[in-house]
């Protein structure tokens, strides 16, 4: 690694493989266009060599930049620095500040699972950088290095002095500890988690998505058509196959779900989390515990009614060339609840995870459905005049449901301080949001009020965490004026107070 | 709280005139060309970017900048920066100082010509504009703020 290294071989197919993708619309376009001579059968040598050879050239010279360009690249760890270079015509280097590397991630897709490749991908709270296709051993290898060395610059940095990792050593056997498996989902717990994830709806979006994308809405009818050939009473007939719909719908999209998160496993070593999980694809993702900006932990109705919630953390980085811009890292998707609490005790013992109090005074309430509901009224009154008489009875079902909505996160949405920490509920569609944010990690409050609001004695108050490009925004809704008074001035009390910032232990370096 | 150049509304109003007098313009050209070049452009369209054309003179130019005047305000302390605003919807921000990453100022040619300058704090999720101040107050309060975060920044390490 210290040396300058190589992609993996299998990298020059793959951009042959680019080559043909930048080229699929083009050639999709001649073949349609060419269509009548291609089935007629008859199709003169002349014409196939030439077309031929013109999608040849242009593969090329579309695969070949990208070729010589993978076959320019190098990367190697110098000097408590990880290098990258690349480039055709000019010469590109970047250089990434190893005590800056806050995550150190690989993915491994199916393609590149076949031969042993991985994606690298590296972020620091400024840019990161993505490496396609390496060897999963030379990826393994970097990331156990770059641990190492950020483990040795914090405790240099800790006794005062700044000390080099000496080279001679060889980085395997220094290794003094181990990755401590925290978390693997069971198959119960798997399957458990697909079936309360939006399963259904993703499956539905793809299969509506993918016909409307091909233009077969005669699928759809012909689909109906076989079940009212079946069954006599036209009603039964749609229902049995809206059902028979739905069940095949669900269960694929849960299949998916599973593959995506076959083997989910969350490890730790030392400051640092690791998370790997996938069937066909291998994600894997890792995450500096210093580098933690807020935690989230997410339920909606029916995963709280099993007990089961999923924790996240969010951290800082400006690269656009990762795939997660919003920053937001799940760490446990699915977990019984004392579990959890266990875990997050374990991995965070800075922070006090508690439920926050519920606060939302009455006055409030209606204000969390009220102008959906206006929408709602407005919508059906339209369609019930103009087109479907019995809108109404689907009007009023759908204003029930987020009546009920409404009131479940009014009555849910709650904050609570504890010393240099919030506690912050948000809640959505029947989902809930419970924010842990670090004082010292508040970016920005912001609270907004309108004269309606104002006469009633509410407001609206945000706390905004660094998370990504955007950062991350935790907000609570009408709730009383004392209380958004509370969390404003605990947000905007001074950061002049040193003690605060020795408590929490987190390192200011990413700031 | 301190309140920003009274000057902000000339220019304000002076900028918005501008786009008014812009879609003024594409008014009249809708019109002319509806009547002697293109018979199927309808003549109301016209119409329409004339009614946004009144919405901007009497809202844009004449209400909002005295207003946003009025209720913009700015305080900069030891450790953040406070910032109140909105006519209708009232926003209060505060942004802890040692948060900020980049200060950068702006100048545009009608805000030259008043002499102001105005200020845009960038933290890593957002950035906030102090907009239209006096140029040395801008360049002062910059100073300030850097004075500060510098400050703050070496007693935390």
């Amino acid at each position: 690694m210290y040396s300058p290294e190589k992609l993996h071989p299998v990298a020059y197919l793959g951009s042959v493989v680019n080559g043909f993708k930048n080229l699929w619309i083009p050639i999709i376009i001649v073949l349609f266009n060419s269509r009548e001579a291609i089935f007629s059968g008859n199709i003169s040598l002349k014409y196939f060599l030439i077309s031929g050879g013109i999608l040849i050239l242009a593969v090329v010279l579309f695969g070949g930049y990208d070729f010589l360009n993978k076959f320019r690249t190098r990367f190697w760890i110098e000097d408590g620095k990880f290098i990258y270079k690349d480039g055709v015509i000019s010469n590109r280097e970047k250089e990434l500040d190893i005590s800056r590397i806050q995550s150190i991630d690989f993915n491994e897709p199916i393609f590149h699972r076949i031969f042993g490749a991985v994606k690298l991908d590296i972020i620091t709270p400024g840019e990161g950088i993505k490496i396609d296709t390496i060897k999963k051993s030379q990826a393994q290898s970097i990331q156990s290095i770059l641990y190492n060395e950020m483990d040795q610059l914090d405790s240099a940095v800790e006794i005062g002095a700044y000390s080099r990792w000496p080279r001679e050593e060889a980085p395997g056997e220094s290794q003094s500890e181990q990755f401590v498996t925290l978390y693997r989902m069971t198959g119960k717990a798997l399957i458990l988690m697909s079936m309360t994830s939006g399963a259904l709806g993703a499956f539905l979006a793809i299969v509506f998505g993918f016909i409307n994308l091909i233009g077969a809405n005669f699928l759809i009818e012909r689909y109906f058509e076989v079940f009212e050939g079946l069954v006599q009473n036209i009603f039964l007939a749609l229902g049995i196959a809206v059902l028979i719909f739905i069940t095949a719908g669900y269960i694929m999209g849960i299949l998916i779900l599973s593959i995506k998160y076959y083997n989910y496993t969350l490890k730790m070593k030392s400051d640092d989390l690791v998370v790997e999980y996938g069937l066909l694809e291998k994600k894997h993702r890792s995450v500096n515990v210093t580098r933690v900006q807020n935690i989230i932990i997410k339920d909606s109705l029916i995963r709280r009614m099993i007990g089961y919630y999923s924790l996240s953390v969010t951290i800082t980085s400006d690269s656009l060339d990762s795939e997660e811009i919003d920053g937001k890292v799940e760490l446990l998707p699915f977990i019984r609840k004392k579990r959890l609490y266990e875990i997050i005790d374990e991995i965070f013992p800075n922070y006090h995870v508690e439920l926050p109090e519920r606060t939302v005074p009455f006055r409030g309430y209606r204000r969390y459905f009220q102008v959906m509901l206006s929408i709602i009224v407005i919508i059906t009154g339209i369609v019930q005049y103009f087109w479907f008489g019995y809108a109404w009875i689907i009007g009023l079902a759908v204003a029930a449901v987020f009546i009920v909505s409404g009131i479940y996160s009014a009555r849910n949405t709650g904050y609570k301080i504890h010393e240099d920490e919030i506690n912050m509920m948000a809640t959505g569609f029947f989902s809930r949001s419970h924010f842990v944010i670090k004082h010292e990690k508040v970016i920005q409050a912001e609270r907004v009020v309108n004269p309606f609001l104002r006469r009633a004695d509410l407001g609206v108050i945000t706390l905004v965490t660094a998370a990504g490009m955007m950062g991350s925004s935790a907000s609570l809704k009408f709730i009383d004026k004392e209380d958004i008074e509370k969390i404003w001035n605990w947000a905007e009390r001074g950061h002049s107070n040193g003690e605060d910032i020795a408590e929490s232990d987190q390192s200011m370096a990413d700031q | 709280m301190e309140k920003i150049s009274p000057k902000a509304i000339r220019v304000w109003r002076i900028s918005e005139a501008i786009v008014a007098g812009v879609v003024l313009l594409l008014a009249l050209g809708a019109f002319l060309l509806s009547q002697f070049v293109w018979d199927w452009l309808p003549w109301w369209i016209s119409l329409i970017i004339f009614g946004f054309f009144l919405y901007g003179c009497i809202f844009q130019v004449w209400l909002f900048p005295a207003l946003k005047y009025k209720y913009f305000r700015y305080k900069v302390l030891e450790d953040e920066v406070k910032i109140h605003s909105g006519i209708w919807i009232k926003r209060q921000l505060s942004v802890p100082l040692f948060r900020v990453q980049n200060i950068d100022t702006h100048v545009g040619p009608l805000m030259r010509r008043f002499g102001l300058k105005s200020i845009t704090l960038r933290t890593s999720a957002e950035r906030i504009e102090i907009p239209e101040l006096e140029a040395d107050r801008a360049d002062g309060l910059r100073n300030d703020i850097r004075a500060l975060i510098n400050e703050n920044t070496r007693r935390e390490i």
